[in-house]
């Protein structure tokens, strides 16, 4: 059996359960819509986890934040169909507890421990940052009272004591990149073998950003709200092996309380949606990176 | 991750239940038959690439640097020299929130990753709580420093051919360079050796200070004489507190001094064709992000020949050809 794994990346709040939970519902309930022939593979109970995250969604509510003691091994099996052929393929969300790399990028402990060495060998990648909250240089989180207010809105505050520092966004992303790609023997600034090496950026909570910004599209935001990441896209990752995607896992705020009655009934699946390309297109298949990631295509 | 399992008749990966429960309580990490199936994960081949680098901590650079030196397109070593509180440290901030600031910084490369993210983040967190006039925008550089060991780096991509430029810059406390001028020998062989480029860090500010001017032009002099044919980049720091640099000068007697602080410079260095860059790397708008002219030092460092001395040809705006720089 061949397989293929896909790490999943993102900081603290960035939108990665949300995503996993949408996209559990996307694989079980199909709606018409679907691009991607993916599907579950293996054992029911490992897909509890995500289970009860989809539920949460169509309660109509957001998943909590997920705690830096999680598990820090999961993994999803999934099934994929190409051109009549049939491949495993692991979604590797080991990084589900996004204080991981925070905490890489703090270099606090020796973090770099087999999880990260496993992850690294992905050269399949899913970035997610929160497109509402992305922490600009010097945008942190004070523990110590005497240095003035907190710089984080108290919502996006992680329940996790443990988990307090919050890194500027593109700044930890970059490291974790860095150095997994060092693992692997590459460079900085070095660009891998063409189709050897794919990143999907989503951006999440698209739904949030304002009109102009989603019509400019996935793409021109990041240039504008995470220049230096996007720079460092650039120059370490082939244009033909990068896509940027706009993601509404939840296809508006859950906290409208419209909203959550909409999702109450109708299901996630039917709301959430991803946005690509300029002007950006929209498609209701949460799993359309994922099928791009291992496809290079549509 | 869960698989299937080689023996035959294993129901652990559609149930959840091992066959032979009886002697494993996990199967997943006691059956050996079942983790002999665990799917070999095809990790691509890594890239054959002689460029990797060994782990960092993201902090400034001590003696790890070295490692880079082997790569076959070593780094460009700066010297950031300057008088104490000339701007250093924050001529190199400035550059990093610059670099943060537009996707596309105009230089002629990209940037393409650093292995000092930490301490650059550092740095631009304390620039941020700065408030004008209260005190210094970033921390003195401790005289304790060890003097080899501090150095930040970044890496360029040059998108026409792919070639990446690494650059070092130092990070060395201004007391270093006061010693320097006073005893030659202040400044170990082996760092001088090392360095390719000398940027010379001067405060435009305090130019009406003669005692200013002199540490400023004794520094220069120093260096035209240990810099032999690498080249030299005077960096004229702090100019918005000279003028407005959107509107009209403010303090003409202050513009004034720097202008004699030009003339003074290029005295010591013995020529006119010397290249000078003004520079505000923390602006009063600081609250936008925004320097003035900060990565133009870089773009000199990027150019394929880095010019020694090559008279200014930039359009800048009019309070520099006041100063002499036009």
């Amino acid at each position: 059996m061949t397989a293929t794994a896909i790490a999943v990346l993102g900081l603290s709040d960035a939108g990665k359960s949300t995503w996993l939970g949408s996209l559990c519902d996307v694989l079980e309930t199909a709606p018409a819509e679907r691009l991607t022939s993916l599907e579950f593979d293996g054992l029911p109970d490992m897909f509890r986890e995500l289970r009860s995250l989809r539920d949460v969604l169509n309660k109509g509510a957001y998943p909590r934040h997920t705690v830096f003691s999680h598990n820090s091994n999961l993994s999803f099996p999934l099934r994929w169909k190409l051109d009549g052929e049939e491949k495993s393929i692991i979604l590797d969300v080991s990084d589900y507890s996004g204080e991981r790399v925070a905490r890489l990028y703090d270099k606090e402990l020796h973090t770099w421990d087999a999880g990260w060495e496993e992850r690294a060998s992905r050269t399949r990648i899913a970035l997610l940052l929160r497109a509402d909250d992305i922490r600009r240089l010097a945008r942190r989180t004070e523990t110590k009272a005497s240095l003035g207010v907190q710089l984080i809105a108290a919502e996006h505050l992680p329940v996790d004591s443990t988990a307090e520092r919050h890194p500027p966004t593109a700044l930890a992303l970059i490291e974790a990149m860095q150095a997994m790609r060092a693992w692997r023997g590459v460079g900085v600034g070095r660009r891998s073998e063409p189709s050897s090496e794919r990143v999907a950026v989503l951006l999440t909570a698209w739904d949030k950003v304002n009109d102009a910004s989603r019509r400019a599209g996935p793409t021109a935001f990041l240039e504008k709200n995470a220049p230096l990441l996007a720079a460092w896209l650039r120059s370490n990752i082939r244009p033909d092996d990068m896509r940027v995607y706009g993601l509404s896992a939840t296809g508006g705020d859950l906290g409208d309380p419209l909203h959550s009655k909409r999702v109450q009934e109708v299901g996630i699946a039917s709301v959430a949606y991803v946005e690509m390309g300029s002007p950006p297109q929209q498609h209701k298949d949460v799993a359309l990176p994922l099928e791009w990631l291992l496809s290079g295509r549509p | 991750m869960v698989w299937t399992c080689h023996r035959e008749g294993c129901t652990f990966r559609d149930t959840g239940t091992c066959a032979r429960a009886a002697e494993f309580s996990a199967p997943e990490t006691e059956c050996e038959d079942y983790l002999a199936s665990r799917p070999q994960v095809p990790s691509e081949p890594p890239v054959a690439e002689e460029h990797a680098f060994p782990p960092w901590t993201g902090n400034a650079m001590g003696t790890e640097f070295a490692a880079l030196m082997a790569l076959s397109n070593p780094p460009l070593r700066v010297l950031v020299a300057g008088p104490p509180s000339s701007g250093k440290t924050t001529l190199l901030t400035g550059q990093f929130l610059d670099l943060d600031r537009v996707s596309h910084s105009g230089l002629p490369a990209e940037f393409a990753g650093s292995y000092t993210l930490h301490e650059y983040e550092r740095m631009c967190d304390t620039a941020f709580r700065w408030q004008d006039g209260a005190r210094a925008a970033v921390p003195r550089t401790p005289r304790g420093l060890e003097r080899e060991s501090a150095w930040l780096h970044l890496a360029f991509r040059f998108p026409t051919d792919g070639v990446v430029r690494h650059l070092l810059f130092s990070d060395m406390p201004g007391e270093a360079f006061v010693q320097w001028c006073n005893d030659k020998s202040a400044m170990p062989i082996e760092t001088l050796a090392a360095v390719d480029v000398f940027w010379v860090v001067v405060d435009a500010s305090r130019a009406a200070i003669k005692a200013e001017r002199t540490a400023a032009t004794d520094l220069l002099k120093r260096i035209r004489a240990e810099a032999a044919e690498r080249p030299v980049q005077v960096i004229l720091t702090k100019v918005d507190k000279l003028v407005d640099i959107n509107s009209e000068l403010k303090h003409k007697d202050v513009v004034h001094a720097a202008g004699q602080l030009v003339a003074d410079l290029r005295r010591a260095w013995g020529s006119d064709a010397m290249a000078i860059s003004p520079v505000a790397a923390l602006p009063k708008e600081q609250a936008t992000n925004s320097g003035w002219q900060t990565l133009e030092p870089i773009a000199r460092l990027l150019a394929p020949r880095p010019p020694a001395a090559v008279p200014r040809r930039t359009n800048l705006i009019h309070y520099v050809d006041y100063m002499g720089l036009g």
